[in-house]
């Protein structure tokens, strides 16, 4: 199966799912295709989790689909919730 | 009764001490639905040019809207107008809380209040008699005791909207503030000063009246239909209130750092945050009339004058301002400093604005600390910056009342370049939020008609959040680009126009309401059949008329800019590290879009197609 390799941070509560790596950056490999929820879910959020992300400077929506050496920084949410 | 709307107007001379009730004919409700569209309606008629914001010709106009008070789910918002100390142009403010429904229940769509007392008084509002009763007693209160005493008097049956010190010693940026200790506000402009140059201390508001909802069962349907929705959107609104916010915009570059200088502020941030306040010194949520989001909250702190009492949590603005653009990352510092600007009454924005210049004054030398009551104004003195509002709200001789000048003015006074730090638009600090995160919010500060705001446009919220589909968008908008940003930001503000007359919380935006639900609300509440196409065009027309107001006050393309600073100094680092926005560009395609001419001014063809005239009646 084909996979991509990314780099994702943590903000706020949201850390509580992943101990801090060096530098605040986790490593991770995931099956290509897979969108931020889905890298979300492969963390162990929880189903009810609310967050938002952006993959690099660009705010992602949940079912963006990542590709491989995207930084994506997931954090609560700017308002509002999902 | 015309549906949800009263249909009559109170007017109020304080110098001749005399009141009068007016009808208001259903084709202005039509033309310009209520809330703000209406209040600009008669600002625009009543004030011009020659009216000083401070003397007696001005009008301090309180309005509601047709949703003011109805079951829809945020239902409570009421707006404040008059033309601004602060800025000297159109000047409103909106807010939530709890006095617009007792307004309506008193009979009243809105009040107009013209001249000035010789001796402080407030007014007394009910669907049974108006009173404009003596206020000496109250003079010097802050707006918690001033809001408790009143309401004792009213037994209870009644809500307030009351000024502190600062709107009483005329700060430029004072507050009128609602609720006591929950701390809503109707902020921006310095309309607490209008009150303040009237001896208008407070207005008192109750009755029996309930709106006489037109088709009340279509409207139930729509408000049970929509509530579900509103809920499950606004989650985080819910458990975290708007200070949910801080630590993702820090992220995407979006909160303002050490006076617009710095990129990044992970680690403060958090400090500052919902999630922290959460944590720690959170006891409650408040909710404001009829609302089922409850953005609201009440926290306690240990120390400052109300350590140990439930006091008004801070809202995002509250710890951008107080917080992070002076580099403060001690939460109960901003909760003591919001505390102060609610009890004085005072526009958290623009307070925290002028601390963070003053700030970046005396870190660059202008200001010593002889200058500044010996306090050490470094940036991320928490002490200080408390204490420095504090002197502020009471117009303490010195540093304390020049700031409460406004950043123009007090960076007039000093001189040495400090212009260069005052960030503002049109004379009103910005808020909380980064046009170099957002282009689009360079070109919404430039033209809001009431200076830098994001809510008369709240372009930066479909440009992350919320996809604009009722106004023929199908994606978020890119952040960063340029490219259809001038019509864009035109088609937002009409849009917030509506929801300012209409009178709707817009975080209904979160919740997945859209322009059809308001329009549906908007003819079941009145019993109209208005179009989509005439509804929006009201939004359009409103705009252009507060635009007119400025354009007779002087306002032309010159004006339509913001702060060099965000255009010409990248953040640097973080979330939004390189984006710089073009807004001569933006700014072209909003004139072609608005049908205004090279100078910024209405054209006689877009006049006509809004039935709107260049000059009052």
């Amino acid at each position: 199966m084909a996979t991509i390799c990314v780099r994702v941070q943590l903000r706020g509560q949201l850390r509580r799912y992943v101990p801090p790596a060096a530098g605040g950056w986790i490593s991770c490999r995931l099956p290509a295709g897979t969108t931020i929820a889905g890298l979300a879910r492969a963390l162990g959020f929880a189903d009810d989790e609310e967050f938002d992300g952006a993959v690099g400077e660009r705010i992602g929506r949940l079912d963006d689909v990542l590709r491989d050496g995207d930084e994506i920084i997931l954090f609560p949410p700017l308002a509002g919730g999902q | 009764m015309l549906g949800a709307y009263a249909g009559k107007l109170l007017r109020v001379d304080l110098t001749r001490r005399t009141t009068a009730v007016e009808s208001i004919p259903e084709s202005l409700f039509r033309k310009f639905i209520g809330g703000s569209g209406l209040a600009a309606y008669y600002l625009n008629e009543e004030t011009g040019p020659e009216t000083d914001p401070l003397g007696t010709e001005n009008r301090l106009i309180i309005s509601t809207g047709p949703l003011t008070g109805p079951p829809a789910p945020t239902s409570s918002r009421w707006s404040a107008t008059a033309r601004s100390p602060l800025t000297g142009i159109f000047g409103e403010a909106e807010c939530g809380g709890s006095f617009g429904p007792k307004l309506k229940e008193a009979g009243y769509d809105a009040i107009v209040v013209a001249g000035a007392a010789d001796r402080p008084v407030y007014l007394s509002v009910s669907d049974h008699a108006v009173e404009i009763r003596p206020a000496d007693y109250l003079w010097g209160q802050d707006t918690y005791a001033t809001d408790e005493i009143l309401k004792a008097e009213a037994l209870g049956r009644a809500e307030t909207i009351s000024i502190g010190l600062a709107g009483e010693r005329l700060v430029r940026f004072a507050a009128i503030m609602n609720d006591g200790h929950e701390g809503r506000a109707a902020a921006r402009c310095g309309l607490g000063a209008v009150m303040g140059a009237k001896k208008l201390k407070a207005v008192v508001a109750w009755g029996s009246h309930k709106p006489a909802i037109a088709r009340r069962p279509d409207f139930a349907r729509l408000s049970k239909e929509m509530t579900p929705l509103v809920l499950s959107r606004t989650r985080g609104l819910q458990q975290n209130g708007t200070a949910n916010g801080v630590i993702g915009f820090e992220t995407i570059g979006d909160l303002p750092l050490r006076n617009w200088t710095q990129g990044k502020w992970e680690e403060g941030a958090a400090r500052i945050s919902g999630q922290r306040m959460a944590e720690t010194i959170l006891v409650g949520r408040y909710h404001c009339a009829n609302c089922i989001i409850g953005c609201g909250r009440q926290v306690t702190i240990d120390r400052g004058p109300s350590a140990g009492k439930r006091i008004a949590g801070p809202e995002y603005e509250s710890m951008g301002a107080l917080g992070a653009n002076c580099l403060v990352d001690d939460l109960v510092a901003v909760v003591q400093a919001n505390d102060a600007c609610n009890r004085y009454g005072m526009d958290v924005i623009s307070a925290g604005s002028v601390v963070a210049f003053a700030m970046e004054c005396f870190e660059r030398g202008l200001l010593a600390a002889s200058d500044t009551y010996g306090l050490d104004l470094r940036f991320g003195n928490a002490e200080a910056m408390v204490e420095l509002i504090q002197a502020i709200g009471e117009r303490r001789p010195g540093l304390g009342r020049l700031l409460g000048e406004g950043a123009v003015r007090a960076a007039q006074a000093i001189g040495g370049g400090a212009e260069a730090f005052s960030i503002h638009s049109k004379g009103l600090e910005f808020p909380m939020h980064d046009p170099r995160a957002h282009s689009s919010l360079a070109l919404g500060y430039a033209t809001s008609n009431r200076g830098a705001c994001h809510l008369q446009g709240f372009s930066h919220v479909f440009e992350a959040r919320a996809i604009p589909d009722d106004l023929g968008y199908d994606a978020l908008l890119d952040r960063f680009s340029t490219e259809g940003k001038g019509a864009f930001v035109a088609r937002a503000q009409d849009l917030m126009c509506l929801y300012d007359s209409v009178r709707a919380c817009k975080f209904y935006v979160f919740g997945g309401v859209r322009a059809p639900h308001l329009l549906h609300w908007l003819n079941h509440a009145t019993g109209w059949e208005m179009p989509m196409a005439e509804f929006m065009q009201a939004g359009e027309r409103i705009f252009n008329l507060k635009r007119l107001y400025n354009v007779r006050l002087g306002i032309r393309r010159k004006d339509d800019t913001i702060s060099p600073r965000v255009l010409t100094l990248p953040r640097g680092e973080g979330g939004a590290a390189t984006n710089l926005p073009d807004l001569a560009t933006m700014l072209e395609e909003y004139y072609a879009h608005r049908g205004w001419d090279a100078d910024g001014v209405p054209t006689p063809e877009k006049l006509a197609a809004l039935d709107l005239a260049r000059t009052p009646a």
